[in-house]
C-alpha cells in the first residue's frame, strides 16, 4: 500500500513534467550557463580550468536542482493538486518518498546530459565511475533535504528566496564532501582514498531521510 | 590592549543592546495589555449596557 | 506600577553579580597566561574570558532550541515554541558575539582577522543556520505552521551542525593551516595555570547563569506577544459583534 502510493506519487511528478519539460530544460540550460560563466570567471586566474571543474560542477548541480525543487512545489500548490492528494487516505511519508523519487530523477536527467558537455568542453573525464557514484550520492543527499525543505519554504512569504536560504546551509558538508571525492578522483586518487568523504556522503544521507521521514507528516499537517 | 579594550566594549554593547530590547519590549507589551484589557471591558459594558 | 520579585527577577540579579564578578576575576584576578610572548597577545588573551562566555550561551541556545523543538512537535504546547524562538535569537546574538570577539583576539595572537580553520568556519555557517530559522519564522504569518516549520527545521539545523564540523575537518585536512584541535584553548594557546583555570570555570557558570536570564526574559516577552495578539483578537470580534451597539467612549 505504501509502495504503490509512493510509485503513483512518483510516476504522476515524472509523466506531469516530461510530457511539457518546463523545468528540466530551465534546470539544464541554467546548468550549462553555470559551468560556461564559472569558467570565463576562472579563467584568467587559474592555470588550468581542470582544476575548478569539480567546484563548479557541483555548483552548478546544486543551483539547477534548487531550481527544479522550486517549480515541482510551487507548481503542486498553485494547481492545487496538492490539496486533492493530501485528501486520499495516504501515509504522508509516502508523498514524500515519491516526492524524492521524482527530483531524484529529474536530476539525474539533468546530470546526465551536463556531465558528456563537461567532458566535452573541458577535456575531463567526469564519467568515470567513482565520480559518478559520487555523483549520485550527493545528488541523493541533495533530494532528501531539499525536497522536504522546498515543501516548508512553498508555504512561506518570500517562496523563491527561502529555499536556497534554508537549504545551502545544510548542504554544506554535502557539497565540501562530493567535491572533496571528486576532485580526488580526478586527481588520480583511488575510490578508498576517498573513504572519508564517501563515509561522510553516506552517514549523511542515512541520518537525513530518516529524519525527513519522522518529520515529514508535520510539515503537511494540513490541506495545501 | 586595545584588541581587549574594543572586544570588552563590542561585547558589552551587543549584551546590553540586547538586553534592554528585551526588557523594552516587556514594558511595551505589558503597557499594551493594559489598555487591550481596559478596552475589552468598555466593549463588554457597551453590549450589555 | 506593581514590582514583582518572582525567582526571575532574583536570578537576574544574581546574574549581575556574577558577571561584575567576572570581570574582576577574567581581567584582574586571572594572570596573564606564561607562555605567550608578546604583550599584546597576553594582554588580548583576557578576552577568552567573554569569549568563552559567549560561546557557552550560544552552543546553549542551539541545544535548548534543539530540545525545545522536538518538545513542541510532540505536545503542541505554545510554550515550547516560544522557547524555540526565544533560545534560537540568543543562539544568533551570541554567536555573533562570538565571532566579533573572536576575530578581535586573533588579530593580535594570529596577524590576521580572519582563518577558514574548521571551528571557526562551522561556526560561521551554524549561525547562518539558526539566522535562516529565524528568517523562515518571520516568513510565515500562522503561528501554529510557524510553530511547526520552524520545529522541523529546528531539528534538521542542530543535526547538521556536527555532520558540517566533520566535513570542513575533512576539507582541511588537505590543506592545513591553523590546525587546532577540537579545544580552543589549544587553539590560542596560552598556558593553563591553576588561577587561568578557576576564572574559566567562573566564567563558563556565570554565562549559563546569564542565558538562563536572558531566555527566561525573552520567553516572558514571546508569551506576552501572545496574550496581546490573543486579546487584540478578542477586542475585534467583540467590537465587530457588538457593531451596533454605542461606540467606545474613551
Amino acid at each position: 500500500m505504501f509502495w504503490s502510493a509512493v510509485w503513483a506519487i512518483f510516476w504522476k511528478d515524472v509523466r506531469a513534467e516530461f510530457r511539457t519539460k518546463d523545468i528540466l530544460t530551465g534546470m539544464l540550460v541554467f546548468a550549462i550557463l553555470a559551468v560556461l560563466v564559472f569558467n570565463f570567471a576562472f579563467d584568467l586566474r587559474v592555470e588550468r580550468p581542470q582544476a575548478v571543474i569539480p567546484g563548479v560542477m557541483w555548483v552548478a548541480i546544486v543551483f539547477a536542482g534548487m531550481l527544479g525543487l522550486n517549480r515541482s512545489f510551487i507548481l503542486e500548490q498553485d494547481r492545487g493538486s496538492l490539496a486533492g492528494i493530501l485528501l486520499a487516505p495516504v501515509d504522508r511519508s509516502a508523498i514524500y518518498a515519491g516526492k524524492v523519487l521524482g527530483n531524484l530523477v529529474f536530476m539525474i536527467t539533468v546530470e546526465v546530459i551536463l556531465l558528456p558537455v563537461i567532458v566535452i568542453l573541458f577535456n575531463v573525464n567526469v564519467l568515470m565511475p567513482s565520480v559518478l557514484f559520487f555523483v549520485l550520492l550527493g545528488t541523493v543527499g541533495f533530494a532528501i533535504v531539499g525536497t522536504i525543505f522546498s515543501a516548508i519554504a512553498v508555504n512561506t512569504r518570500a517562496r523563491e528566496v527561502m529555499l536556497p536560504v534554508l537549504l545551502l546551509p545544510v548542504m554544506v558538508p554535502v557539497l565540501i564532501a562530493a567535491v572533496k571525492g571528486t576532485a580526488g578522483i580526478l586527481d588520480g586518487e583511488t575510490l578508498a582514498e576517498q573513504m572519508g568523504a564517501l563515509r561522510l556522503l553516506i552517514a549523511f544521507d542515512v541520518i537525513f531521510l530518516g529524519m525527513a521521514f519522522l518529520t515529514f507528516d508535520f510539515v503537511l499537517e494540513e490541506t495545501g | 590592549m586595545i584588541f581587549l579594550t574594543a572586544a570588552l566594549i563590542a561585547i558589552w554593547l551587543l549584551t546590553f543592546a540586547y538586553l534592554l530590547y528585551i526588557l523594552q519590549r516587556i514594558h511595551s507589551l505589558e503597557q499594551e495589555i493594559r489598555s487591550l484589557e481596559v478596552l475589552l471591558e468598555e466593549t463588554r459594558q457597551a453590549s450589555q449596557g | 506600577m506593581r514590582k514583582r520579585w518572582g525567582w526571575l527577577e532574583i536570578l537576574a540579579v544574581v546574574a549581575a553579580i556574577l558577571v561584575a564578578l567576572n570581570f574582576y576575576m577574567g581581567l584582574i584576578y586571572a594572570p596573564d597566561p606564561s607562555n605567550l610572548q608578546t604583550e599584546v597577545t597576553r594582554k588580548a588573551q583576557h578576552i577568552f574570558y567573554y569569549h568563552m562566555g559567549m560561546n557557552v550561551m550560544a552552543g546553549l541556545g542551539m541545544f535548548t532550541n534543539f530540545l525545545a523543538s522536538i518538545l513542541y512537535l510532540i505536545t503542541r504546547r505554545r510554550f515550547w515554541d516560544a522557547v524555540a524562538r526565544s533560545a534560537a535569537e540568543i543562539g544568533v546574538v551570541f554567536g555573533i558575539g562570538v565571532l566579533v570577539s573572536g576575530s578581535l583576539w586573533a588579530r593580535p595572537t594570529w596577524n590576521t582577522w580572519w582563518t577558514w580553520d574548521p571551528r571557526l568556519t562551522t561556526a560561521t555557517i551554524t549561525v547562518l543556520l539558526y539566522a535562516a530559522y529565524l528568517m523562515l519564522r518571520n516568513a510565515v504569518e500562522d503561528p501554529e505552521r510557524q510553530a511547526r516549520f520552524a520545529g522541523v527545521y529546528g531539528i534538521f539545523a542542530f543535526l547538521s551542525v556536527p555532520i558540517t564540523f566533520m566535513s570542513i575537518r575533512l576539507w582541511r585536512t588537505i590543506h592545513p593551516t591553523v590546525f587546532g584541535g577540537g579545544n580552543p584553548a589549544a587553539k590560542g594557546a596560552f598556558a593553563l595555570g591553576p588561577h587561568i583555570r578557576a576564572a574559566m570555570q567562573f566564567s563558563s557558570i556565570t554565562f549559563m547563569i546569564v542565558f538562563f536570564v536572558f531566555l527566561a526574559l525573552r520567553v516572558r516577552v514571546a508569551l506576552l506577544e501572545e496574550r496581546v495578539n490573543a486579546l487584540r483578537h478578542h477586542v475585534d470580534t467583540r467590537l465587530s459583534q457588538g457593531a451596533e451597539a454605542e461606540p467606545i467612549r474613551r
